[in-house]
């Protein structure tokens, strides 16, 4: 029925209409039952214990001051003293008054306990005054009321009271008032009483009825063998309705010891239930502790390191061991790593002691089985039950390393896959300037052939970049100088005639480039060389080409070119009058490499090409 | 004498520049302008106010011809044509989104281009 300990159950409660009635036959209860009371007497002295005043006190304490008043007033409970006391006349009115005040009072503060109120609250601030308070009004006001007795209801009631029997009265009433007060209060706090009245039941409240009656049975028994001592070793005084009750003092003692018993039952019911409470914390929080511990996917192993014995294992770390729990709590650390690995993860662990690492990464963990996994373990150092250990938490990385291999050979593949594509492609151009030149051996015309020459020279220029890429380690760059290099030298000897001597010089920086720059820039580098070898040395034995390659300031390359031949002709605007190669080139420095070209004055051809190399970012 | 219709290339190659250049230019169109970014084609549209746009898919710097596309739309009605060489299903998925009048794959055969124009602003 309850999950804690605090919780209640029908907080809704009875409805106000059911709480009305209750209170009414209660009311009516304690005035018909006041005809039921208990009555002690020793000699000239009696007491009487109404259950008038505790029958209608319960409802005023269970549901509030207004139904205490229902209680009270509907239910007649106030007005018992009208049943058995009616020779008391006027007074009756008086006594009324008073218990009706001392339901409301204890009702109004029964259901608005705050968190300031507890047992010395209740004592001096509620109880204390309340029975004063009717204390005071029996000793001042009961002899004035005799005066105007008789009442028109009881013709033969009393005119006068001794002052002994009102002084009498006015100390007896607030001490049984007391007594009924703590009954009310403790009787309020039993389970079963408070199901039957409707109120809230906390689950901490069980242990209340048996604390209860153990209360009263004590108090009762103490009293009882109080009396027998007293008989005993006092004597009788005179005979009284109970045997054994002799004096006035040993009917006072009974209210005393009954009102300090239930005051110290209630306080000892306040105790149990907070350390019910408590106890019921501790082991929620140790559940949920538990719960957490053992359905963790990382595994836990705390190892003493006294021992070097594990001692506790969560059930992941069994799982991945698989060890049982038993059998785990016999290993130590050298148990659980292979022993070629051994040294390797104890250093680790040993450098995450200096606090040198915070993970033991890729740890070799042997299971039962002898297979392998492996796992990244977190240590730190805690005191368990006073003995220094270690807590370790397995993180199984069998997955990650899966796909970590998986990923590098799918990244391997890819590389032979693009290493294969670039040499097809190479091959292929091959093929097209292989047709070309047999297309070319095969014609005429002068003309043509060298067409097909200077065609095939571009491919092999286009089929040096998928070469270079083909023989790179990235697969996506080549090193530009070493393309410049190569490439001025198969021009050289595309172009070779016969008495030529072609002097290279060349300068490079280690410059990288993706192939949407060294494919641009190769079509404009071998424009130059074949401009150069068909016009530049015409009727000589001997030139010189330069090519230097370096890299500019915000990502951009530099590419000097020049010969020693006989120049561009006097007048000739390369922008203006120049044919298709120079357009081509002039293109593709602008447009499509977002650089710069200017052509030299001076002796032989000379040009500067400035290219932005940060355009185009790697595809593969 | 009736109006060429003006026409704005976006293409970062520079060959493939000078051939629809002048295959355009044979055809009897008039090439406005040349972009090789997307950037310099939003610049060149605005400026042009071309009749025509053939933009490549595939441009060098931050923006592709497809961002450029739809950024040119918010300014300019011109009709677009787009030439690529990559073709994949995500691709056209991009490019039915701006509705293109046309979507060729390189290499572009002129004649093509030509009676696609032509029927386009008859």
């Amino acid at each position: 029925m309850f999950t804690r300990a605090e919780e209640t159950i029908d907080e809704k409660g009875f409805s106000n209409f059911k709480k009305a009635v209750i209170s009414m036959l209660l009311g009516l209860a304690g005035f018909f039952g006041a005809y039921f009371s208990l009555n002690f007497s020793a000699g000239d002295f009696s007491l009487s214990i109404v259950w008038s005043t505790f029958i209608p006190l319960l409802a005023a304490m269970a549901y509030g001051e207004k139904f205490g008043l229902v209680a009270g007033t509907l239910g007649l409970g106030a007005f018992f003293p009208f049943f058995i006391w009616t020779n008391n006349g006027w007074a009756c009115l008086l006594s009324s008054l008073g218990y009706l005040q001392f339901f409301v009072w204890h009702g109004y503060f029964a259901v608005r306990r705050s968190k300031f109120s507890g047992p010395w609250f209740d004592s001096l601030v509620i109880q204390l005054p309340s029975v004063l308070f009717y204390g005071a009004i029996i000793y001042l006001l009961y002899p004035p009321c005799f005066l105007y007795n008789p009442p028109f209801w009881a013709p033969d009631a009393q005119t006068f009271m001794p002052p002994q029997t009102v002084s009498s009265i006015a100390l007896k009433s607030p001490l049984i008032m007391c007594m009924v007060t703590i009954l009310s209060a403790f009787v309020l706090r039993i389970s079963e009483v408070r199901l039957l009245f409707g109120l809230p039941v906390k689950k901490c409240s069980r242990g209340n009825g048996p604390v209860f009656m153990a209360t009263v049975s004590s108090s009762l028994a103490s009293w009882l063998l109080m009396l027998v001592f007293d008989d005993i070793f006092i004597g009788k005084d005179s005979p009284g309705f109970f045997p054994l009750i002799n004096s006035p003092f040993e009917i006072i003692s009974f209210v005393i010891i009954m009102s300090a018993g239930l005051a110290a039952g209630y306080v000892i019911s306040l105790v149990l239930e907070k350390r019910y409470m408590v106890e019921e914390r501790l082991r929620e929080n140790e559940e949920t502790m538990r719960t957490t511990f053992e359905n963790m996917i990382d595994g836990i192993l705390v190892a003493n390191l006294r021992t070097s014995k594990f001692m506790i294992a969560n059930k992941s770390l069994c799982s991945m061991l698989g060890y049982t729990s038993d059998e785990v709590f016999s290993l130590g650390v050298g148990d659980i790593h292979p022993p070629q690995d051994l040294d390797y993860a104890r250093d680790k662990f040993d450098r995450q002691a200096r606090g040198e690492l915070v993970l033991a990464s890729d740890i070799p963990v042997l299971r039962k089985d002898g297979t392998v996994f492996f796992a990244d373990i977190n240590s730190s150092f805690v005191h368990i039950k006073g003995e220094p250990c270690v807590l370790g938490v397995f993180h199984d990385i069998t997955g990650r390393r899966k796909a970590a291999e998986a990923l590098k050979a799918s990244l391997a593949e890819k590389d032979v896959l693009l290493k294969e594509l670039y040499h097809r492609t190479k091959n292929n151009m091959q093929v097209i300037t292989s047709m070309l030149a047999l297309q070319a051996k095969a014609g005429d015309d002068e003309k043509v052939k060298r067409v097909f020459t200077d065609i095939t020279a571009k491919i092999k220029a286009m089929s040096l970049v998928h070469q270079k890429l083909y023989q790179s380690k990235e697969l996506s760059s080549i090193n530009l100088g070493d393309y410049a290099g190569e490439l001025a030298r198969l021009f050289i000897n595309i172009y070779e005639r016969q008495g030529l001597k072609i002097n290279l010089n060349e300068n490079h920086e280690n410059i990288s480039a993706l192939i949407d720059i060294a494919t641009p820039f190769g079509l404009i580098l071998s424009e130059f060389l074949a401009n150069s070898m068909k016009h530049a040395f015409a009727g000589k034995s001997e030139g010189t080409i330069t090519v230097v390659l370096s890299k500019e300031p915000q990502d951009m390359i530099k590419l000097h070119y020049s010969d020693d031949g006989a120049g561009l002709a006097a007048g000739f605007d390369p922008r203006e009058q120049s044919g298709l190669g120079l357009k081509t080139i002039i293109a593709l420095a602008e447009h499509q490499l977002q650089g710069s070209i200017e052509f030299s004055a001076g002796a032989g051809f000379g040009c500067t090409l400035k290219l932005a190399a940060g355009n185009y970012k790697p595809r593969v | 004498m009736k109006k060429k219709v003006s026409i704005l290339i976006v293409e970062d190659e520079a060959i493939s520049v000078l051939l629809l250049k002048d295959g355009l230019s044979a055809e009897g169109f008039e090439v406005c302008a040349i972009a090789a970014t997307g950037r310099d084609a939003i610049i060149a549209a605005e400026a042009k106010r071309p009749d025509l746009i053939i933009m490549d898919v595939g441009l060098a710097g931050e923006m592709d011809g497809l961002e450029a596309s739809a950024m040119i739309r918010r300014k300019c009605r011109a009709p677009i044509i787009f030439i690529t060489g990559y073709t994949s299903e995500e691709l056209l998925g991009r490019v039915c989104d701006i509705e293109p009048l046309a979507f060729l794959s390189k290499p572009v055969e002129m004649d093509e281009l030509s009676g696609i124009i032509k029927a386009a602003f008859r």
